[in-house]
């Protein structure tokens, strides 16, 4: 199958190029890095490990169709007989929201804090009060 | 160990994992849907999250465990469960994802209208939970209607019922008086003043809404259809949490705290000795009621899982009961010492 056959091969490519990735950083902490012109597309790095999980759970959940424990239960025959199809609309559009929502707050958050930067974004979450944990001046 | 005895046993295990968790996330519960009410400032609330931050998640791991519990020991009351309160749990479950989230987000902005946005969240999903949790409590006690293959024939309006509605809004009223018992021991200075103020009338709510549920329950018949009748349990229940108004009345906030959790331990204990062996009533005939011998897993099964919490659970107790005790000075709202 198409999807299980690339999603396999994404979720891999990620996964050793995250592995070399890290070794390579860790190569390049024993010179200047702070200032190199690289360092510019590394934020890019952080959406990979969502690319390789996200194409690991599609590899899981596409591939063992059509069972539910495989060679024993099959989908079908593990569904609840007695849900109807409103109860999973209800549901699925419910999760959607809440997700869809919490996604939206976490972008707004990511955003914020990638742009005060390292410094601030260690006191940011104490914009209120100065703590004890966390600050070290 | 004979079959039998294996059911019993975890039978007893999954009602002391409910009991843990109401006693538990009871306060937790209460705390958050206090917290708008209590805390006028963004310091006094911040103190009230804190008072329960080290310990709530640890907490909600018992309502986890009971479910994982249930799926592993008795598959098919968990399956008839699960499927037939799906909208409600549904709903319990978005209570739970908006006041874990609210709880880690509400500080990583000082803008304080996203405070506020948050401190709402959890108050309203600890309201959820606690509501559905009692309304879904009260209506196994009354039973449901369950055919001959296990199945649940009803659906979310089968357990909005006066008697399942009665319970979610009585454990909303135990779990805020709990709560606030809570905080009186957490707090100090004007919050803990504040929050006595509330303590008493929270009391006068909590005891009317219980007894009414009481009388329900047994004019009703919803007593003791199992083999044990659960005697003088629920009577002590009902002593206990009239003299914590007396503890709250004298400011012994320890005595107050200790008579609503076992108020609430009380609770549950009758409710599963009413119900022993039953799991799940069936209104449609009791015949098709399930019981802890037809829904159970293998004895095999139930022997692994024996060994695997007795080694698990002593370690999990240990490091809970750890965590209480690190955690456990009263919080003040003094800025330079208020952890955010």
């Amino acid at each position: 199958m198409v999807v299980t056959y690339w999603t396999f091969r994404f979720m891999m490519t990620i996964g050793l190029l995250m592995i070399l990735l890290s070794l390579l950083f860790l190569l390049a902490t024993r010179g200047k890095y702070e200032r190199a012109k690289w360092m510019k597309y590394v934020p890019w790095v952080i959406a990979l490990p969502y690319f390789a999980n996200s194409s690991g759970w599609i590899l899981t959940e596409m591939g063992r169709q059509p069972w539910i424990v495989q060679g024993l239960l099959k989908v079908e025959d593990a569904v609840s007989p007695n849900l109807t199809t409103v109860d999973l609309f209800i549901s699925l559009i419910g999760y959607t929201v809440v997700y869809g929502s919490l996604a939206v707050a976490m972008l707004y958050l990511m955003k914020k804090y990638a742009t005060a930067g390292p410094d601030a974004a260690m006191h940011e979450s104490v914009a209120v009060a100065p703590a004890r944990v966390g600050s070290q001046d | 160990m004979s079959y039998e005895f294996l059911q019993t046993l975890w039978f007893i295990l999954i009602a002391v994992l409910w009991i843990g968790f109401h006693f538990l996330e009871g306060f937790d519960f209460g705390v958050g849907m206090l917290l708008p009410f209590l805390g006028k400032k963004d310091e006094e609330r911040r103190a009230i999250i804190n008072s329960i931050g080290p310990v709530w998640d640890g907490n909600e791991v018992w309502l986890l465990t009971a479910g994982g519990a249930t799926f592993a020991a008795f598959p098919h009351w968990y399956a008839t469960l699960f499927s037939g309160f799906y909208l409600a749990l549904f709903l319990l479950l978005v209570g739970l994802i908006l006041r874990g989230i609210a709880f880690e987000y509400r500080s990583k902005d000082s803008n304080p209208k996203w405070r506020s946005l948050f401190d709402w969240m959890i108050a309203i999903g600890s309201f959820l939970a606690a509501l559905l949790l009692g309304a879904a409590f009260a209506n196994l006690a009354r039973g449901v209607p369950i055919n001959a293959d296990m199945m649940f024939t009803g659906n979310l309006f089968t357990l909005l019922n006066p008697y399942g509605l009665l319970g979610g809004i009585t454990t909303v009223a135990i779990f805020l008086l709990h709560g606030a018992n809570f905080l009186g021991l957490k707090l100090e200075g004007k919050l803990r003043d504040r929050v006595n103020t509330f303590a008493k009338k929270l009391w006068i709510a909590a005891s009317i809404l219980y007894l009414a549920l009481g009388v329900f329950t047994y004019a009703a018949g919803f007593w003791a259809r199992g083999v044990i009748n659960p005697g003088i349990v629920p009577i002590t229940a009902v002593v206990v949490l009239l003299v914590s108004g007396y503890f709250i009345n004298n400011k012994m906030e320890g005595w107050a705290f200790i008579m609503t959790a076992s108020n609430i331990v009380l609770t549950q204990i009758t409710f599963f000795t009413m119900t022993f062996p039953n799991v799940m009533l069936s209104s449609t005939d009791p015949a098709f009621s399930l019981t802890i011998y037809n829904t159970s897993s293998s004895q095999y099964t139930l022997t692994v899982m024996s060994v695997i919490a007795l080694i698990f659970v002593p370690i999990v107790l240990a490091y809970q009961g750890w965590t209480y005790y690190m955690f456990r000075k009263r919080i003040t709202t003094k800025k330079d010492s208020l952890v955010y």
